[in-house]
């Protein structure tokens, strides 16, 4: 299986913070739940009456709860103990949108587990517009116990429960992962949790898998740009079964690829999955330049900040259906540049790119020099599209064949 | 029924059981006929109105009407009746719980309150019902609601991720869920007595409906004794320690409770002004000596050693009344509730009354009592025979022979009494030989009945004396202390209770209010009261219970007294008692680490030990060290187990970690088994053999016999590795044996023959589970020896 581009991220270490506090932590951590906080209140309540009237019955009852809570302990310890707990993320991740993963919960003892709920700790934001910020579900601090936990699937970036865990066994919990804002972003690890076996407290243990996650700007569609595109640099008909027809190279298969593409002849007698590439006929190449600056000298007035991400999401868009229809695309920012390539793998690196991607303020100054990819069409067949601001692109040294404003409506007018 | 239908349809079911016992908890108690066919029907009905959703269809509106309406009507009835606060607050918790079995709507939030109800109400209980069957209503209710929360816990899961196995609620997951509640209620036995019973007692109840008990009353009016000869209810428990079954002298004990002074020719009563003081109590033993009751010269013939007589141990129901039993004579009284702590709730003292010669109790609440008696043989009847008044100025005589006026009191009118009593009597008879003869006249001339002939209720003495001669205990004791004082002698009545019935469930004597009695006391010059009984043997034969229904009652009552005795009463006193058997237990020697501070421990002989036999502390002792040999065995396995790498932490080698284990793990069994037995020789060396045999032991069989074939050559590969790793090879990370083995006949060229012999076996077992013969072992340990001797050449 390809490494999926989500962790092949930037990797930044944890500050010493959270190091050590993660080295103090715990190994297990117990909340009330509402129930459970009446029911310590009846307790002390029913302690009080025994102590203070010596009536043994009350203790009796006093031995009732307190074996529930003792019952509570041993138990959803019984649960937790020894389980391991894996994630299987999704390939590609983009802000704001749910992907499909799942969960490998094990449990290697001979006896089972009940109520077991499995979820992602808080997950930090390393860069990208909400860098600093934390996202994931909010804990309460088992001190605080007039505050109720809400233990709903809201705010989590990542829930799985399992009724139960037969002993000796692993399960595929299925999960939706779902991070709010483009980004890099850290998960410290995974968190099991059980309020079994009567619901009055929530025990968690929280299990170090540190993990980065690059999370790509959702996708809008940008009909309108890519109109523009075609309109400006022509629409040609392509041949999709094919390609076209003078023979290559082989290439290996990617993850994810249409199957139907595999050379099954040259796989069996590589012992691996091939792809026979046919070389373009009619190859068109576009350079996306995102000039991703204000073009104002002081301040990012609040609208830009959101044009700017409801453009970068555009240019997801345009960049996703230049791919599909087999253009070569390139991509350049005022910070790197990214030759022309084609298909799923190069699309992952543009959008890597786009993920941490900051807006800056005043002139754009200059560009970096555009990649020049072997093979690929000659310079001066690229058409370039220049995205930005209309104060930044006309500060650009750089010409385009295309400009595409981002500014908001209210702005252009 | 899907499975999740089936779950909620049996958390409904186990928490209307929930509901219904724990409402059965204070219907015991009294809470009225009408709530509780109220509470039972609604309790009925709310079920079909839930399944017909009835909530849904009334406005909530309307429920929290209903609910505000009980919390008035409550409060109109404790502003406007004289109930107490409990009996008012439980008919609140039983009416909201109605309302809100009605309301109902199914959600997490509904049945939470309703389990919370319910347990309210077992807490009210404790105050309204404390007999045994609230035990058995907890026991089930521990039962059914720890099943039911389990149950609700996993319906609200259901219910929140929308999905339930269906394996998830099959039968294992419901033993195992009955095994918890089993646990939970053998938990709560434990922590009710393990928790330390230290209480401030500021709210401790006192106010325990006083009961009319005959043999307690302070008024006698004769005639009405009948009614209760056949009340079983139980009075006092009575064990006779060191004694089994009953002694024959039990059934005729005259349980002495209060006297009487003045008879107005109706009804005793008792008009003299009691004078209350204390008795001498020893902190140590707790017990006090009631020698102040009687007089020197009767306290001279007790002190005789050969007067000693038995133990009791009494156990005295909550009667409402602070009267303490005694028989005559008895030496010292014991209350293990005299525990001197300043705030125990359930302390008790000992008075007495130097008027009557009764006995009080007193305590902080009115919970039973539990006491010791220890009485003296009854001294011979001829020291009293010729004791005489013989002046007023006699110095025999106690100097308040004026106290004694009130109990020569007659009333007016009786002359034919009067007559009766000089014609039996002659004046220069002594006080005892005078009540002698009117105990013989009353107990030949006159029958003992229940059934009592109509009398004068004017004159019934006479009545009796002269016209039906028919009466009861009541009859015969009054006739005989106005025929004494007639004939110039101090007597009294004395009410009490008379012997018991033995209860053979329970092995204890049971008195119960039928055996209540009446008799005489009369004043001996010099010795003081000594008690008289007219009544014929057919009244005093305690009257004894036959059939199915008293074999059920017995059975019952021994239960009963059980659960008064481990679980009512149990307090501080107990707990201590326990800890003291418990520290003994787990002792050098078997000695209580408390004993040093307890004279009565001291004073008490040792428990005879059966030679031969196996104690509880024998039984703890080698338990423990089974479990320590158990530890030992797993420490031995643990060495050839390949998935657990000996101490990760330290990064110790598995034969250093095993050898330090062997050490701590003997030197605990030497330690144990040392100190427990007082340092005997044979016993430390098995403390400390123990542990290494069987972890030697442990490693023996892992390495040959007791691990799979792939196991024992996993062992013995790890062997071979810790064999080259002397030389400085390593197996890499990514070297499967086949090619580290490859390597190894590389590097040491001698030994490549048994190396490609030893891969050959290895695979095999390895990967085909085929066992290595002897041959392939010993080839093996051959090549170890070799390649370890290799060394020195290499180096």
């Amino acid at each position: 299986m390809a490494t999926p581009p989500a962790s092949s991220a930037p990797v930044a270490r944890a500050s010493l913070r959270a190091r050590l506090r993660r080295a103090m932590r715990p190994p297990r951590r117990i909340t009330f739940t509402r129930a459970g906080k009446f029911f310590m209140l009846l307790s002390l309540a029913v302690g009080a009456g025994a102590l203070n009237t010596g009536n043994n019955l009350l203790f009796l009852l006093l031995g009732m709860m307190l074996s529930a809570i003792i019952a509570s302990g041993i138990l959803s310890e019984a649960v937790l103990r020894k389980l391991t707990v894996e994630r299987r993320t999704p390939q590609r991740l983009f802000a704001g949108r749910s992907a499909p993963a799942h969960f490998k919960l094990t449990n290697p003892r001979s006896y089972l587990s009940l109520n077991i709920e499995v979820s992602e700790l808080k997950v930090q934001a390393l860069e990208g517009p909400s860098a600093g910020q934390s996202f994931g579900h909010k804990d309460v601090s088992a001190f605080k116990f007039w505050v109720e936990d809400n233990f709903d699937d809201e705010g989590h970036v990542a829930i799985a429960r399992a009724p139960e865990l037969p002993p000796s066994s692993s399960r595929a919990l299925p999960t939706r992962y779902l991070f709010p804002a483009r980004g890099v972003f850290l998960a410290p690890g995974l968190r099991l949790a059980t309020r079994f076996p009567f619901g009055i407290f929530h025990k968690v243990a929280d299990v170090d898998r540190e993990r980065h996650f690059t999370v790509f700007p959702a996708a809008l569609p940008a009909q309108d740009w890519i109109d523009d595109v075609a309109a400006r640099f022509g629409d040609i008909a392509r041949n999709r079964s094919g390609g076209g027809e003078e023979y290559f190279g082989l290439r290996d298969w990617r993850d994810g690829e249409d199957r139907r593409r595999i050379h099954w002849r040259s796989s069996a007698r590589r012992d691996t999955f091939v792809v026979r590439e046919m070389e373009e006929q009619e190859q068109r190449a576009v350079e996306v330049v995102l000039v991703h600056a204000t073009g104002h000298e002081s301040g990012t007035p609040g609208r830009m900040s959101e044009a700017f991400e409801l453009g970068l999401s555009k240019t997801v868009g345009l960049l996703e259906a230049l791919v599909e229809r087999r253009y070569r695309v390139a991509l350049r920012t005022l910070e790197s540049a990214l030759g022309a390539g084609e298909g799923l793998n190069h699309l992952d690196r543009m959008l890597t790119l786009l993920a941490t991607l900051a807006l800056r303020e005043g002139s754009p100054g200059a560009l970096p020099a555009t990649q020049v990819s072997s093979g690929g069409p000659r310079q001066r067949d690229v058409a370039r599209v220049g995205i930005g601001f209309a104060a930044a692109l006309s500060r650009c040294p750089e010409t385009f064949d295309l400009t595409i404003p981002l500014d908001p409506p209210a702005e252009t007018e | 029924m899907h499975p999740v239908q089936t779950l909620i349809r049996r958390h409904e079911v186990l928490m209307y059981i929930c509901v219904m016992l724990s409402f059965l908890a204070v219907a015991f108690g009294g809470t009225g006929v009408v709530m509780n066919a109220l509470f039972v029907m609604g309790w009925a009905a709310s079920w079909f109105a839930f399944k017909y959703g009835l909530a849904q269809r009334v406005p909530t509106g309307a429920w929290n009407a209903l609910i505000l309406g009980s919390v008035a009507l409550t409060g109109a009835q404790m502003y406007l009746s004289d109930e107490s606060i409990i009996a008012v607050g439980v008919r609140f918790i039983l009416l909201l719980l109605l309302i809100k079995l009605f309301s109902r709507k199914g959600a997490e939030r509904d049945d939470w309150q309703i389990y919370a109800l319910s347990f309210l109400l077992m807490a009210a209980g404790t105050a309204l019902n404390e007999d045994v069957a609230y035990g058995a209503l907890f026991a089930t209710y521990v039962f059914f609601v720890t099943f039911g929360l389990a149950l609700f816990h996993m319906r609200t899961e259901a219910a929140r991720h929308q999905r339930i196995q269906r394996e998830g609620m099959g039968r294992v997951y419901q033993a195992a869920l009955a095994i918890l509640a089993g646990g939970v209620l053998l938990s709560s036995v434990a922590i009710f007595f393990v928790f330390p019973r230290v209480g401030l007692g500021f709210f401790a109840p006192k106010s325990r409906a006083t009961q009319a008990m005959t043999g307690f009353s302070d008024k006698v009016e004769l005639g009405s004794h009948g009614v209760i000869r056949d009340n079983p209810e139980v009075v006092l428990r009575v064990e006779f320690p060191g004694y089994k079954g009953m002694p024959p002298e039990a059934s005729s004990y005259h349980w002495r409770m209060m006297s009487f002074a003045t008879y107005d020719g109706v009804k005793w009563a008792r008009s003299l002004k009691p004078r209350e003081s204390g008795l001498a109590f020893d902190s140590k033993t707790r017990r006090y000596d009631l020698g102040k009751l009687y007089s020197p010269a009767l306290n001279e013939v007790l002190d005789n050693p050969s007067s000693q007589g038995r133990t009791l141990r009494v156990y005295m129901e909550p009667l409402g009344v602070s009267q303490g039993p005694q028989i005559w004579p008895t030496l010292a009284y014991e209350l293990p509730q005299a525990i001197p702590l300043p705030f125990n709730p359930k302390s008790a003292w000992l008075r007495h009354d130097s008027v009557y010669q009764d006995l009080y109790i007193q305590q902080r609440n009115e919970m039973g009592i539990i006491l010791e008696m220890r009485l003296a043989t009854q001294p011979d009847p001829r020291i009293f025979r010729e004791e005489t008044f013989t002046s007023p100025d006699d110095p025999n005589l106690p100097g308040e022979i004026g106290e004694l006026e009130p109990f020569l009191q007659l009333p007016t009118g009786l002359s034919r009494m009067r007559q009766l009593a000089a014609s039996l009597t002659r004046p220069e008879q002594t006080p005892y030989q005078k009540a002698e003869l009117l105990r013989e006249h009353l107990q030949t001339s006159y029958t003992y009945t229940t059934n009592l002939p109509p009398v004068d209720p004017d004159n019934p003495i006479e009545g009796f004396l002269f016209e039906t001669k028919q009466g009861h205990c009541e009859f015969f004791a009054t006739s005989m202390v106005l025929m004494l004082r007639a004939s110039g002698v101090p007597a009294r009545l004395v009410n009490g209770f008379l012997g018991g019935v033995w209860n053979s469930s329970g092995d204890y004597m049971a008195v119960r209010q039928g055996d209540a009695h009446a008799w005489v006391e009369v004043y001996i010059p010099r010795y003081g009261w000594v008690p008289f009984d007219p009544t014929p043997s057919a009244g005093t034969v305690p009257l004894q219970n036959e059939g199915i229904g008293a074999t059920l009652r017995e059975i019952y009552d021994a239960a009963r007294m059980n659960w008064m005795r481990y679980v009512i009463e149990y307090d501080l006193d107990n707990q201590l008692e326990g800890l003291r058997a418990l520290s003994k237990m787990l002792s050098p020697g078997g000695k209580s680490f408390l004993s040093g501070s307890d004279s009565k421990q001291a004073q008490e002989p040792e428990e005879e030990v059966e030679p031969g036999g196996w104690g509880a502390r024998d039984v703890v002792i080698w338990a423990l060290f089974a479990l320590l040999l158990w530890r030992s065995w797993r420490a031995g396995r643990r060495y050839f187990d390949a998935r657990q790498p000996a101490s990760s932490w330290l990064k110790l080698s598995p034969a250093v970690w095993l050898g330090l284990h062997a050490l701590f793990f003997c030197g605990v069994g030497a330690l144990w088994l040392g100190w427990m037995f007082e340092w005997d020789v044979a016993r430390t060396l098995v403390g400390a053999l123990g542990p290494a045999g069987i972890m030697a032991a442990a490693v023996l069989l892992g390495a040959n016999f007791g691990a799979s074939p792939q196991q024992r050559t996993q062992g013995l590969f790890a062997s071979l590795e810790r064999a080259v790793a002397r030389h400085g090879v390593s197996r890499r990370a990514d070297e499967g044996p086949a090619e580290f083995l490859a390597r190894l006949r590389q590097l040491f060229p001698a030994h490549a023959q048994r190396l490609h012999g030893f891969e050959r076996s290895y695979l095999r077992a390895r990967f085909a589970s085929e066992p290595l013969s002897p041959q392939d072992t010993q080839e093996f340990s051959r090549l170890l020896r070799e390649l370890r001797a290799a060394q020195a050449r290499i180096t």
